[in-house]
């Protein structure tokens, strides 16, 4: 195989949050009067989206869109006691948007439905049809004029609110409330994603893998970010979308501005040439 | 040094870092990437850009032992000052006694791990503080200047898998390390054919968008690269101690022999390439950086393709980049 970059596809634009946001840390630091369920935060203490987030939830949304999220096409990566954990898709098939943008893994999976009609099913080696990952997902950081100070004097923390939540009893009415930090609504993240144009053995992707992608944003857009989403949290909107090509011939030169090919205020207005 | 033309790379990293300690650890990070890491990420960018044909042609002048470009392991910079290796068997206490070095413990002195390139270069011409890893020239502290003086830190973010049918979540743990603004890696990179000069240039603003170490598809990694020529003219060429600012692989017993104080590493790792991925190269062992040598010595290429591994051949970058030691360093024993 080989495969050869004819460019790339560089999409800046400001991801706004609708609803508050909470993208979890994990709890492995706890602090006495502190809050139980805090929010990922870059090393200046200021809350940012993580790119493996943006990536994660997209790949699952295409997953279902693109009808990938079925016993034969799903590969097992976390098993316990032989039986399938956590499974996603991953396939061998040349154009599939959802491995193609988001990247295979090497070495062997075996899929759900081998798993359970065999648990000691050995798996196939997918190794023949990796390639690089077309797609980048950068960390989105916040832009801090998007929290004025009037709004910053509201919030309980630097950068962000809390939301008390409660559990209630249904004979007693015994509450058992809990804490959790969020972003508020209206806060702006700068968000740049980079979509691999390849040549593969003289077959040219052109745009297919960007459109695939801008689904993708659609999908995101009316389902949610983070966690508890369910619960009204992680509405989010892509606004000021700008996009750029890059050619791999101006690697070449000094760095000269790009011109994009794209812009738009929304991605509904959105229109590629 | 010879004529040819090197420059100084500066990488200034727009997005936290990982690059790998040891295979399948995610949760440690190490802060510099080793010149076989970078070279390696060079030769994958070239490929992307150039083709199959192209770099098997490129690959072929280093082995054959004429390098039609060099790189030296990163080293950081911080506030726009660059920083080097100390060379190893630099006799800080005799620096401290004569009243260079102002340590006020002897602990501070074993933390040394980086100097100035200038202050190396020049030889210690003022009087330095240990500040961290990093000796510093004491007027930084008397100039008022209270800029924080920090390379970045280390971060770690929790990460998840999650089932598409279940819900059901995994979560677990990934390290990155976060630069400060004004500091980040830099290498010096040396042109020893000027019809490549162009294309390496181009596959390492290339590699600069893909990123750099783990993780490159969610945005760790990248940076922006800036070509400088402000490369101190490296003086007394013929010198009694060279310093390797590279990892080596040593090209026969005369090299070994030449080693004067030394620190071994073990590289291992995974194939990354178009043709194979997750697939264990072999493991070799090398001198590291500030390692000082009594002779230049040339170093060499490393084959370490697997068995059972055809596509492609996976080699090593073990070549030398030695700097010279200025006159009157002081080393142990010399």
């Amino acid at each position: 195989m080989d495969i050869i970059l004819k460019g790339k596809y560089i999409i800046k634009c400001k991801i706004e949050t609708v609803t508050g946001l909470h993208i979890g840390e994990g709890n492995n630091s706890l602090e006495i009067g502190g809050i139980d369920n805090a929010v990922v935060k870059d090393a200046e203490g200021k809350p940012y989206i993580p790119g493996s987030s943006l990536k994660g939830k997209m790949r699952a949304l295409m997953e279902f869109a693109e009808g990938k999220v079925r016993d034969n096409l799903l590969v097992v990566t976390v098993r316990k006691n032989d039986k399938p954990e956590i499974c996603i898709h991953m396939c061998k098939e040349k154009d599939c948007p959802v491995c193609g943008l988001f990247g295979r893994n090497h070495g062997k999976h075996v899929t759900k439905k081998n798993l359970i009609e065999n648990p000691q099913a050995e798996g196939e080696d997918f190794s023949d049809a990796v390639i690089p990952t077309r797609l980048i997902a950068r960390d989105a950081k916040l832009i801090e004029s998007s929290i004025p100070p009037e709004i910053r004097e509201n919030l309980d923390l630097e950068w962000t609110e809390v939301k008390f939540e409660n559990n209630i009893d249904r004979i007693t009415s015994k509450a058992n409330p809990r804490q959790s930090e969020r972003v508020p609504a209206g806060a702006q993240f700068s968000a740049e994603f980079v979509i691999n144009r390849y040549e593969i053995d003289s077959k040219d992707d052109n745009d297919y893998y960007l459109k695939k992608f801008l689904k993708a944003m659609k999908l995101l857009e009316d389902d949610y970010l983070g966690g508890q989403g369910s619960r009204g949290n992680g509405k989010v909107r892509f606004v000021d979308i700008e996009i750029f090509y890059k050619d791999s011939s101006d690697y070449e030169k000094e760095s000269g501005k790009l011109k994009p090919i794209a812009t738009a205020k929304s991605l509904d207005e959105l229109k590629l040439s | 040094m010879d004529k040819n033309r090197i420059y100084r790379v500066v990488m200034n990293f727009i997005a936290p870092v990982h690059i790998g300690e040891k295979e399948k650890l995610y949760n440690i990070t190490r802060v510099f990437a080793h010149s076989d890491t970078l070279m390696s990420g060079i030769i994958n960018a070239y490929s992307l850009l150039y083709g199959k044909d192209e770099t098997d042609k490129l690959l072929e002048e280093f082995l054959k032992g004429t390098a039609p470009f060099e790189v030296s392991s990163t080293m950081p910079y911080v506030n726009l000052q660059y920083f080097m290796p100390v060379p190893l068997g630099l006799n800080m206490e005799e620096y401290k006694n004569r009243g260079i070095i102002n340590a006020e413990h002897q602990k501070e002195l074993k933390k040394i791990k980086f100097v100035r390139e200038k202050d190396l270069f020049e030889g210690f011409q003022s009087k330095y503080k240990p500040v961290g890893s990093f000796l510093i020239p004491q007027n930084e502290f008397e100039n008022d200047n209270k800029k924080s003086f920090s390379l970045g830190r280390t971060k770690e973010r929790a990460r998840v898998f999650i089932d598409r049918q279940t819900s059901s979540s995994n979560i677990y743990y990934f390290s990155h390390f976060e630069f400060e603004k004004e500091s980040g890696l830099w290498f010096y990179l040396k042109i020893n054919n000027e019809k490549v000069e162009n294309k390496v240039k181009a596959a390492i603003r290339l590699l600069g968008d893909e990123g750099l170490g783990g993780d490159r598809t969610c945005g760790l990694g990248s940076f922006k690269v800036d070509f400088k020529d402000d490369v101190p003219e490296f003086k007394n060429i013929q010198s009694g101690y060279y310093m390797s600012l590279s990892i080596i692989n040593p090209k026969d017993e005369d090299e070994i022999k030449s080693v004067v104080f030394y620190e071994i590493l073990t590289r291992s790792g995974y194939i990354y390439s178009k043709a194979g991925l997750g697939i264990k190269r072999k493991t070799v062992s090398v001198f590291g950086e500030g390692t000082v040598f009594s002779n230049k010595i040339q170093g060499r290429v490393v084959d370490v393709t697997p068995e059972k591994f055809s596509s492609h051949r996976v080699y090593c970058f073990g070549l030398a980049f030695l700097v010279p030691l200025p006159e009157g360093v002081m080393l142990f024993g010399c």
